[in-house]
């Protein structure tokens, strides 16, 4: 009996390492351990008729020939497998070069990108986020920030009228707006969209976006305006750029100043976007006119900051490389699909 | 302001390279656009900002570069001496609001011709043009001390008067270069016997004007009311270089200088000085403390260099510090305006830069504006396959009408094309897929932007070419449900930019969220779009307050659920939407319920039941299923 059970197995082991597919593999499985008529089944099927002291030997060795059996099927079946993913590279071999399919691709806009890098700079210095009026009053627009209206410096915001209101030329409104209803002490940036009377060409338009940035705390200081611009830039633009600043004047800060960073575009060898100059006129700023801490309804003794602006259209510009700012409201999906 | 080089060098000794001098001008705020030679003179082109009318002159900037180069500034001295007497000769009636000061001399004897060389040349570095010495000494010496000047032909004024009053508008002038203006109510003029003869800090009148026969002149240096000026000239659209001056302030202290600087060049025979004024102008006093001078520039300075920035500036300062402010500094009135000057003479690119030291304020600011959330709006959509784009708020009549609807109308629009704030995004939207359609067959759009009603909201519309009214739903619902918003479809017929069968509307906490369907077929003809177009549209504003961004975790079930398909026939015109949440609300073991197969009007099912906390049998479904079959009689 035992010879059999030996004989078996190898026939068995013989043609496993012979077979060819997993469909043979199942064949051999069902002739040697099939349920009903495996040879090895029909064996331990026939042990019960076997003496005591048999029945135990040939038993347990019965049940190693299964075992030895069982795992060559395992290792034939991981073989076969293994051989057939090495022949798939013939088999299934397919064009890697033909084109692509896609899923769904949309683009953000070059300005919402800027503005949530620029957004992301401040709010690293703890600022906040707020939002304004498009259609706003003279009062917080000009009259609140230090231009009365008589105040020559309204001459350089031509202003659209829309019935008693405007449509704001700056978000400085906003400055007194905010802190009207805000505690001290207070950071906050405010993106949105300005109009202005003017024509349309390359460099100019009569809807832009700017961020305007405020500030109000105790002791602050020129430097930490300064300070603040710089790293702004910086951070925006890259640590090789070059920041200068210019003394310059708007009604609502005293002192004002304006940042200059060296022209992205031409890399200050001059162009025509820095107008030849290697500069690029990039943020005014200045600290908080007491008259505009007053309009806020805080006390200037008490409270003071700084302000600035940044252009989101002409930051958009310069990241980019846009040689033209009607770029950004054009639609055309050639465009569009570059960012 | 074209200013030459060998000018300024009459009053200030320059020894920096010209481009260098540019740059120190433009960083203590006087920006030098730019600089260009003119034979052995260079010529630079400032930009003044509009607190400085002394800058509008050769001898302000003169000033400027002896305070920022530690270099003398003398004005050489006028050598004619006249006395000030009002000698009544002609009768003046000044309004001293229109005009606080009036500085007039009469010169007999003078001889029309052209001016020196010197003149000339000047002149036209400046971008003036010499016409005869008259004429030219206003200009030049306009130019140089930054007082305009008026020169009358004498022996033209009638009567012997002139009044010096506001315009009541329509009256006609005609101005010496032979242009008629109808005047504008508040616009200062002075009249003689009947006639208007100066549109007072604009232009000159014809008839006054001097000419090549003039023997007898009247010169003027007048003070005009800024606002007064301003106004005419805005309302006439007219300005010149004595308007630009007068609107920001000319020196009222420096009339008779002027006057006699003038007298000394014309010649002829002067008359006494006429000085017209209701009070004297006096300089005034500004303090200032060194502490907050430090304080707010956040440096440390010796006072005695404090002292000689403001000295240079030719400021008078005594003790710690009383300022006294020379009446060409109409810019200085408080502390803050006197640490500026010091700031920017020491130049802000010599600053450090340093960060603010305070802790971060935590109240949340008013106005406060959430756009972490705006930027994951727009990531949804750029997901969803959709590109952003930005147009302008203003808009054409002709793409209200398009639309059927109204807007808002600016006052002054600069064209027709951008005449209206627009009441909706959509109609930029479809220009753009007019714009798009001819190189792109898939089109999908959005833009985030103001709307313009009653009040400004921020709307979300986005646009697809098309007949995509289910991708489309797909889309808006799948942002809702991203944003966790619950939200009702109903079909709606009230939009009418949208198809009238083919459009729903989004119901949000019982509030219109928004319209989603097709584009109304009669505005694509009208855009000139082609094929069917499919969009949608949110209140944004709303959107933002529904979102819900918390979220709890719901363990997996553990017990399987039973999963089976069922076929219902529909009639004709019931809503399967409806139907579908019947079934849903049959029963709580009711997981989900989905449409996997149509065919005409059979619909088939597939239900999920599901209870979290036992293993469902058939016995606990079957009841369950008979309700819903009974929802519709052909139910099986």
């Amino acid at each position: 009996m035992q010879e059999k059970l030996i004989n078996i197995k190898n026939e068995a082991l013989a043609q496993i390492i012979n077979a060819r597919d997993s469909q043979e593999l199942e064949k051999l499985r069902i002739v040697y351990l099939g349920r009903s008529a495996g040879k090895l089944t029909s064996i331990i099927r026939g042990l019960p008729k076997l003496s005591d002291a048999e029945k135990s030997v040939i038993g347990r060795f019965a049940n190693e020939v299964k075992k030895i059996i069982e795992d060559s099927l395992a290792s034939q079946e991981l073989l076969l497998r293994d051989q057939k993913s090495q022949n798939i590279t013939e088999t299934e071999w397919l064009d890697v070069t033909l084109p692509a399919i896609y899923p769904p691709v949309g683009h953000l806009h070059a300005l919402t990108k800027v503005t949530h890098d620029v957004l992301n700079i401040f709010k690293s210095l703890g600022y906040q986020v707020a939002d304004g009026y498009e259609i706003e009053s003279d009062y917080y627009n000009f009259t609140a920030l230090n231009m009365p209206p008589d105040a020559p410096s309204r001459d350089t915001q031509a202003t659209f009228y829309v019935g008693e209101k405007i449509l704001r030329t700056q978000l400085s409104g906003m400055q007194v707006r905010i802190m009207e209803k805000t505690p001290p002490p207070m950071r906050v940036v405010i993106p949105g969209k300005v109009y202005r009377v003017d024509d349309v060409d390359a460099s100019h338009s009569f809807e832009f976006w700017q961020l305007e940035g405020l500030l109000i705390d105790k002791n602050i200081k020129m430097t930490d305006l300064l300070g603040t611009m710089e790293y702004v830039l910086k951070k925006l633009y890259g640590e090789k750029i070059k920041v200068r600043f210019d003394a310059t004047y708007f009604a609502f800060v005293e002192p004002g100043v304006q940042a200059f960073i060296s022209c992205t575009i031409c890399k200050q060898k001059g162009c025509s976007f820095c107008k030849g100059t290697g500069w690029v006129e990039i943020m005014p700023a200045g600290m908080v006119h007491p008259n505009v801490i007053k309009a806020g309804g805080l006390d200037p003794k008490k409270w003071g900051g700084f302000a600035f602006c940044i252009g989101l259209s002409r930051a958009a510009v310069l990241k980019y490389q846009i040689d033209d700012l009607r770029i950004l409201t054009n639609p055309d999906l050639r465009i569009l699909k570059q960012f | 302001m074209l200013i030459p080089l060998s000018w300024l060098k009459d009053f200030v000794d320059i020894k920096l390279p010209v481009g260098e001098l540019a740059k120190k001008l433009s960083s203590a705020g006087l920006t030098v656009e730019k600089w260009s030679k003119d034979g052995d003179d260079f010529i630079f082109d400032t930009e003044v900002t509009p607190n400085r009318p002394d800058w509008l002159s050769v001898r302000g900037v003169a000033r400027e570069i002896s305070a920022i180069t530690n270099a003398k500034f003398l004005i050489p001295n006028v050598k004619l001496k006249l006395p000030i007497k009002n000698d009544g000769k002609i009768k003046f009636k000044i309004d001293y609001e229109l005009c606080p000061g009036f500085t007039a001399l009469v010169i007999n004897n003078v001889t029309v011709k052209p001016s020196s060389e010197l003149v000339k040349e000047r002149l036209k570095k400046v971008g003036l043009r010499p016409i005869n010495n008259l004429v030219d000494v206003t200009n030049y010496v306009m130019w140089e001390t930054g007082n305009p000047l008026h020169v009358f032909n004498l022996d033209s004024i009638r009567g012997g008067q002139m009044m010096l009053t506001s315009a009541k508008g329509g009256e006609q002038f005609r101005s010496l270069d032979g242009l008629d203006y109808a005047l504008p109510a508040g616009a200062i003029i002075i009249k003689d016997l009947g006639r208007v003869i100066d549109l007072c800090g604009i232009k000159g009148g014809e008839n006054s004007a001097v000419n090549a026969a003039t023997k007898n002149v009247l010169l003027v240096v007048p003070i005009y009311n800024s606002t007064a000026v301003r106004k005419a000239s805005q309302t006439l659209g007219l300005r010149s270089d004595a308007s630009t001056i007068f609107e920001r302030g000319a020196d009222p202290g420096n009339t008779i200088n002027t006057l006699l600087k003038a007298a000394e060049m014309i010649g002829g025979k002067p008359q006494e000085i006429i000085d017209l004024k209701e009070k004297e102008f006096e300089p005034w006093e500004v303090p200032a403390s060194h502490e907050k001078i430090e304080r707010v520039l956040g440096i440390t300075i010796e006072p005695k260099k404090v002292v000689k920035i403001l000295e240079s500036l030719e400021l008078k300062v005594s003790g710690n510090y009383k300022v006294i402010i020379p009446t060409f500094r109409n810019d200085i009135h408080i502390e803050e305006d006197l640490i500026e000057e010091v700031g920017r003479i020491i130049g802000y690119d010599n600053f450090p830069k340093t960060l603010p030291t305070a802790p971060t304020p935590t109240a949340k600011v008013a106005y406060a504006k959430d756009y972490d959330f705006e930027y994951e709006v727009k990531n949804i959509l750029k997901g969803a396959g959709y590109s952003e784009i930005y147009t302008y708020s203003l808009v054409s009549e002709a793409q209200l009408q398009k639309l059927g609807l109204t807007g808002t109308k600016l006052l002054n629009p600069i064209s027709k094309d951008f005449e209206y704030l627009r009441p909706s995004i959509l109609g930029n939207l479809l220009e753009a897929i007019k714009l798009n359609q001819a190189n792109f067959s898939d089109i999908k759009l959005f833009e985030l932007g103001k709307q313009y009603g009653e009040k400004e909201e921020y709307w979300l519309s986005t646009i697809v070419n098309g007949e995509k009214f289910y991708e489309v739903k797909g889309v808006v619902e799948s942002l809702l449900k991203q944003l966790g918003i619950d939200f009702k479809i109903e079909p709606d017929i009230s939009n009418s930019l949208f198809h009238p069968g083919r459009s729903a509307v989004i119901l949000a906490k019982s509030r219109t969220l928004g319209y989603f369907g097709e584009i109304n077929p009669s505005l694509l003809t009208k855009f000139g779009v082609k094929g069917r177009v499919t969009g949608f549209t949110l209140d944004y504003d709303l959107l933002e307050t529904l979102a819900n961004k918390s979220r709890k975790y719901q363990p997996i079930p553990i017990y399987p659920p039973i999963i089976e398909d069922l076929t219902i026939t529909i009639s004709e015109k019931i809503l399967v939407g409806e139907i579908m949440e019947k079934i849903k609300s049959v029963n709580k073991l009711i997981a989900d319920v989905r449409l996997i197969s149509t065919h005409e009007r059979s619909f088939t099912f597939r239900i999920t039941y599901q209870d979290k906390n036992k293993n469902l049998t058939d016995k606990d479904v079957e009841p369950i299923r008979k309700k819903i079959a009974s929802l519709t009689p052909r139910g099986h």
